[in-house]
């Protein structure tokens, strides 16, 4: 527990500098026992199952400021979308942000001026219980409860095209964000969230964010997660899936950036006929780049359908983690469930741990997982090699080859556009 | 559906149930440094022998008993144990199996295991360790001819201590594990089997171990040594009475293969599983492991599980010699309150290393059922490769199937492969064979047998149908 | 043999609807005759096969079904199956590890042991069964291999056929057998099942296309359409479907 004091000594400070008198009390209250909470469950260790393969023990002996305000004369961003809200060093900018083309039945704002103008509406989501045991993250970012977007889609709304949620980070180190975003589509809404973390001049720095997800019935929401911070950062990020019944949900998860990074993602099926289907594609090129992909599915609610693919290449001195975990309660009948992870190795010393689970209690289920660990087909290559091809562009032809299977069905032009970048970027090494 | 059908069968009872009235001596209960010199003694033990035994006894009092296996069971309270029994011997014990008590011969004869070198089981020889005591090990000559080495642990320590003190606990140190450590302090006995060089050992080598007394429990020892390019099967059979308490298990059996031997050790694991309510029942808690040593060597393990109340085992191969080959063929059935948290550990470090591993696991009643590996590859682990294949059968609503497998990889010339598969028995086939006029207890038995048949045709002939009737009569009753 | 009367079934769908699939089937079929139901996709042929056989998916609602006199509606697949009614599946399933010859004795015998009759032993069915795989034209290697496993379409539907043979069915129905053979194989399961033409069984031939049924002659063609028989005739009926497809006959159907 002494570990713990050198870190909760700076985060007390934080904690009591930061309080708002502009909070209500209900979130001033709940803030208050979240800090608790994380207090007494610490940091988790290497001897919990849930973060065997990634130590977060450096956190004890390192400390955050809290960001100051800057304003970049303009940013670059990689996404050229219609609907956008940006966030520089965790604080809200009105001026980079852009929801003209928004349906006007729609609620997007800054999580505090939704706190204000939708009270009511608000805060049901924002203090339900999440897993801060398992994931103890969850509670500190709880506690200082940061900016962030809350989304609301009502009814049958259609909205046109993605909305784009940019944290940029810059021009400042050493600096902690608590990024919070409740996504909430409601009966027969549709949608498409881009939530893209990036930096540019910014080091060290320390993201902990969490974002709730919540597809009610017939909701279709498509939830786009690119996490590109600088090779320098941490990146611990929490994201809760909730689907009623009829409910269809897509996740896209991309990691090439942060020295560590750590995304949860779990999805409760409520209610039946609800589906999800997730991909995920990490590419790490720098030595200690480590990242963590744990995935649960809580399969609680018969005919529920969930797919999993995430692939990884990995070069250089570089970790990634993979663990994906399908949970079948007794009377999820009808269960479909399937899980694939495969890596490929390019350097000597990278590393894979990959664990996908099954935990079954319904015997009216089909599950199945794979999970493979490789290296680039050496004849493929030299047959490329043979017809012509340069090295470097055979290296890249197979890398593509390799995760085309991830980009499949990615309809947005602008998305595939950008991850095809990442890739680009990526194989050029 | 189909199902309410299957609830009429009528459940056998556990056929290896009886107890064989025998004077035996017998230890109070309880463990202490005095227990364990006592039992050193008894055996008139090297010092290097108790020296070790009190190492790791040292060693145990600083353990703690693991918690993470997916099993759930009381504290056990391991001063209640009684540690060493054995039946009384009128000398020295037995010299030939002519002097082996009759009580005894009865008991074996009773399980399918006559101790008689003629008969059913002409072709291998068998080693009977009854409680803590091996009582008999046929066919002793026959092996002396070709070199062979196959007796009781307690006869190595005696004739063979340089072999003993050279390997054992080279493979599973004393301070691995809880249960290990214990087992090394308080070991009864067990088999020892050495190949010498360039032998093929020409008969299976077979141990059958048999619980009697009560509150006791077992903790043989089992070492194996194949010296370079020499060849041994092995198989082990146990069984236990039924009785409403739970009893220990915790055998260690270490394996080590020297340059181009090969070792295919086969488990057919009976031991009593506790009656429908989940009362007594063996608690099984092993550990095995291989080394393969030597280049081009390989390992083998195939394992029926269909006994014990908790199963709790992982036979492991570590592939430190180059082109060395660990194979693990696994069929665990948890019917009733049973529970099987089991799997293997596949480390490779030697170049060009294969593993494969299938595992088979089939649910019932409220049986729980998990396979839990371990392939690693370390980075001077050149070319390694994996193939794992697990697949799950769920035979009822209240029953579970959990596959945990961890894939560690840090060497990019890996080709690691895993592939899991978990369902009922299909609904089609079922209609399939019912439709062709089967029953369907016949039919569930054709598919679950189906299901396992890629594990059965490893193991040697002589058992693959012993372990076909083993798997039907464990599933009577238990489709509902 | 075979009498359906009114027969009515419902299936629920995967979000727990009841949907109606068969609505009042009559039909009565023959000691001795070959009996065609034809239909398009859709239409219900396949339910009503699977349903005499036993198929527990479905829900009965109304009417009765009788074979050989004997009420079966309330007999369990493998009564009916000794009873004497054979179902060559449209998709036979594979059963991995379980070797083809063991189950098929396994059948036979369990068909024999009903009739009263001693089991056959190996030897005794070993001839038996390369003298009718010799009929179908299939390998003696199937008998070695687990049932229908990485068999091809073909290979499946002939292992049906022989299947049949072997177990001498009194009503045998036969759902799309066709589908998926080349000309050869299609001749070969006609051949097989032409033998097995007696006058103390039955065939019923469910079908979408006519071109079995230029093999396998029908005594008489029935047209199924939205789970109703709307037609019946002779075999030049078929012919006749074959030529006009079933558009013209919707109209009818009520």
């Amino acid at each position: 527990m002494s570990a713990v004091l050198t870190m909760s000594t700076w985060l007390e400070s934080a904690f009591v500098s930061g309080r708002s008198i502009m909070q209500p009390s209900w979130l001033q209250a709940f803030r208050e026992q979240q800090f608790d909470k994380f207090l007494q469950r610490g940091l988790p260790t290497r001897k919990e199952e849930w973060w065997k393969y990634t130590n977060v023990a450096f956190l004890e002996k390192t400390s955050f400021r809290l960001p100051i305000i800057v304003k970049p004369k303009k940013i670059h961003s990689t996404l050229d979308s219609s609907i956008s809200l940006v966030f520089i060093n965790g604080q809200y900018s009105h001026e980079m942000s852009n929801t003209s083309l928004l349906p006007s039945d729609v609620i997007l704002s800054p999580l505090s001026l939704a706190i204000e103008q939708h009270e009511d509406l608000v805060k049901p989501y924002l203090l339900q219980e999440l897993d801060g045991k398992k994931h103890p993250f969850t509670y500190l970012n709880s506690a200082f409860i940061g900016e962030g977007v809350f989304l609301h889609v009502p009814e049958n709304c259609v909205v046109p095209s993605p909305i784009h949620l940019l944290f940029l980070n810059t021009e400042q180190n050493d600096f902690i964000t608590y990024p919070r975003n409740i996504i909430v589509a409601q009966e027969k809404a549709q949608v498409t969230i881009i939530e893209e973390h990036t930096a540019n001049q910014a080091f060290n720095y320390f993201t902990n964010v969490v974002t709730e997800l919540h597809a009610h019935s017939n909701a279709h929401l498509s939830y786009f997660k690119l996490q590109n911070e600088h090779h320098t950062a941490t990146h611990i990020a929490n994201v809760k899936v909730q689907q009623q019944q009829d409910s269809h949900v897509n996740t896209f998860f991309i990691d090439c950036g942060s020295r560590l990074a750590r995304e949860d993602l779990t999805i409760h099926f409520h209610e039946r006929h609800a589906e999800c289907h997730m991909k995920g594609l990490y590419l790490l090129e720098h030595d200690d780049q480590h990242v963590d992909n744990h995935i649960f599915v809580d399969h609680a609610a018969p005919h529920c359908s969930s797919t999993m693919l995430y692939k990884g290449i990995l070069d250089k001195k570089s970790q990634a983690v993979f663990n994906g975990k399908v949970y079948a309660h007794a009377g999820a009948k009808q269960t479909n469930a399937q899980q694939s992870n495969h890596n490929l190795l390019l350097s000597r010393t990278a590393e894979v741990n990959t664990k996908p689970e099954l935990e079954i209690y319904e015997e009216d289920v089909k599950c199945v997982h794979g999970a493979t660990v490789g290296q680039l087909n050496e004849d493929a290559l030299f047959y490329l090699r043979a017809r012509g091809v340069e090295k470097e562009e055979a290296l890249t032809i197979l890398t593509h080859a390799f995760i085309e299977e991830v980009m499949h069905n990615i309809a947005d032009p602008s998305i595939r556009n950008y991850i095809q970048q990442r890739v680009r970027a990526y194989a050029s090494l | 559906m189909s199902n309410q059908y299957l609830k009429q069968i009528v459940n056998k009872n556990y056929q290896y149930g009886f107890i064989t009235e025998i004077e035996s001596d017998t230890f109070a209960p309880g463990l202490s440094e005095e227990v364990i010199r006592k039992i050193s003694k008894l055996k008139n033990e090297p010092e290097f022998m108790l020296q070790w035994r009190l190492r790791a006894y040292q060693h145990w009092l600083t353990l703690s008993p693991p918690e993470w296996a997916h099993v759930n069971f009381p504290e056990i309270d391991y001063q209640s144990i009684i540690y060493y029994s054995a039946p009384r011997v009128k000398k020295d014990g037995p010299k030939s199996l002519e002097e082996v008590d009759p009580q005894l011969l009865e008991t074996y004869k009773k399980l399918g295991i006559p101790l008689h070198e003629q008969g059913r089981l002409a072709g291998v020889a068998v080693d009977a360790v009854f409680d803590s005591v091996s009582v008999a090990t046929t066919f002793k000559g026959k092996l002396a001819e070709a070199g062979v080495i196959f007796c009781s642990f307690s006869e190595a320590v005696q004739e063979h201590p340089e072999l003993v003190e050279k390997y054992l606990g080279t493979v599973v140190p004393y301070r691995d594990n809880f249960f290990a450590t214990l087992n090394s302090a308080v070991f009864s006995d067990g088999s020892f089997v050495y190949i010498p060089k360039g032998v093929r050992c020409p008969m299976e080598l077979s141990t059958y171990f048999r619980i009697n007394a009560a509150n006791t429990g077992q903790f043989e020892r089992t070492l194996i040594i194949a010296d370079a390019d020499s060849h041994v099967s092995y198989l082990e059979g146990c069984t236990a009475p039924m009785r409403d308490e739970n009893q220990l298990h915790a055998a260690v059996v270490e394996l080590i293969a020297l340059d181009n031997a090969e070792i295919k050790y086969s488990t057919v694991q009976n031991w009593y599983p506790g009656d429908e309510e989940g009362r007594g029942g063996i608690y099984n808690f092993v550990t095995k492991r291989g080394a393969c040593r030597g280049t081009h060597s390989k390992i083998s393990w195939t394992q029926i599980e269909t006994g014990s109340a908790i199963t709790w085992k992982y036979p492991s191969v570590i592939l430190q010699g180059d082109h060395s080959v660990g194979e693990f063929y696994s069929v665990a059935l948890t019917n009733h309150r049973q529970q099987a948290d089991t799997g293997t550990k596949m480390i490779h470090m030697g170049k060009n290393t294969r593993s494969t591993i299938i595992s088979k696991g089939i649910s019932a009643g409220f049986g729980q059922n998990t396979y839990r590996g371990l392939v690693r590859v370390l980075p001077q682990a050149h070319n390694a490769r994996n193939y794992t294949q697990c697949e799950s059968l769920l035979l009822s609503n209240t029953c579970g199937a959990h596959t945990f497998p961890y894939i560690e990889v840090k060497n990019p010339t890996a080709q690691i492969e895993h592939e899991a598969y978990t369902s009922k028995i299909g609904a089609d086939q079922l209609f399939y064979c019912r439709q062709r006029g089967l029953s369907i207890e016949d039919a569930v038995s054709m598919i679950v047998n189906g299901f396992c048949k890629r594990v059965f045709n490893e193991l040697p002939m002589e058992f693959a149908v012993e372990a076909q009737k083993l798997l039907e009569v464990s599933l009577e009753g238990s489709v509902g | 043999m075979l009498i359906i009367k009114n027969l009515h079934a419902t299936i629920q769908d995967e979000k727990q609807k009841t949907k109606s699939i068969l609505r009042g089937i009559n039909l009565h079929v023959k000691a001795g005759e070959v009996h065609a139901i034809m239909g398009p996709n859709g239409s219900g042929k396949s339910t009503l096969a699977n349903i005499l056989a036993g198929r527990e998916d479905y829900q009965v609602t109304q009417g009765e079904i009788l074979l050989d006199g004997q009420n079966i509606m309330e007999l369990a697949p493998e009564a009916r199956a000794t009873a004497g009614l054979f179902l060559a599946f449209q998709y036979p399933v594979e059963i991995p590890g379980v070797n083809n010859m063991y189950f098929l004795k396994a059948a036979v015998n369990s068909v024999r042991k009903h009739n009263q009759l001693p089991p056959l032993d190996a030897m005794d069915f070993l001839t038996l069964i390369k003298s009718k795989m010799k009929e179908v034209g299939m390998d003696e290697k199937f008998l070695s291999r687990a049932v229908n496993e990485g068999f091809s379409g073909g290979e499946k539907k002939r292992n049906e056929i022989l299947q049949m043979l072997m177990l001498e069915p009194k009503l045998a129905i036969l759902d799309e057998t066709d589908s998926g053979l080349d000309i050869d194989a299609l001749q070969s399961v006609a051949k097989g099942v032409n033998s097995m033409r007696d006058p103390k069984r039955s065939i019923v031939v469910v079908t979408h296309y006519q071109r079995l049924l230029s093999y396998i002659v029908p005594d008489v063609v029935h047209v199924m359409v939205k789970g109703q028989i709307i037609k019946s005739g002779g075999k030049e009926l078929a012919l006749e479907l074959e030529e006009k497809g079933y558009g013209w006959l919707n109209e009818n159907v009520g």
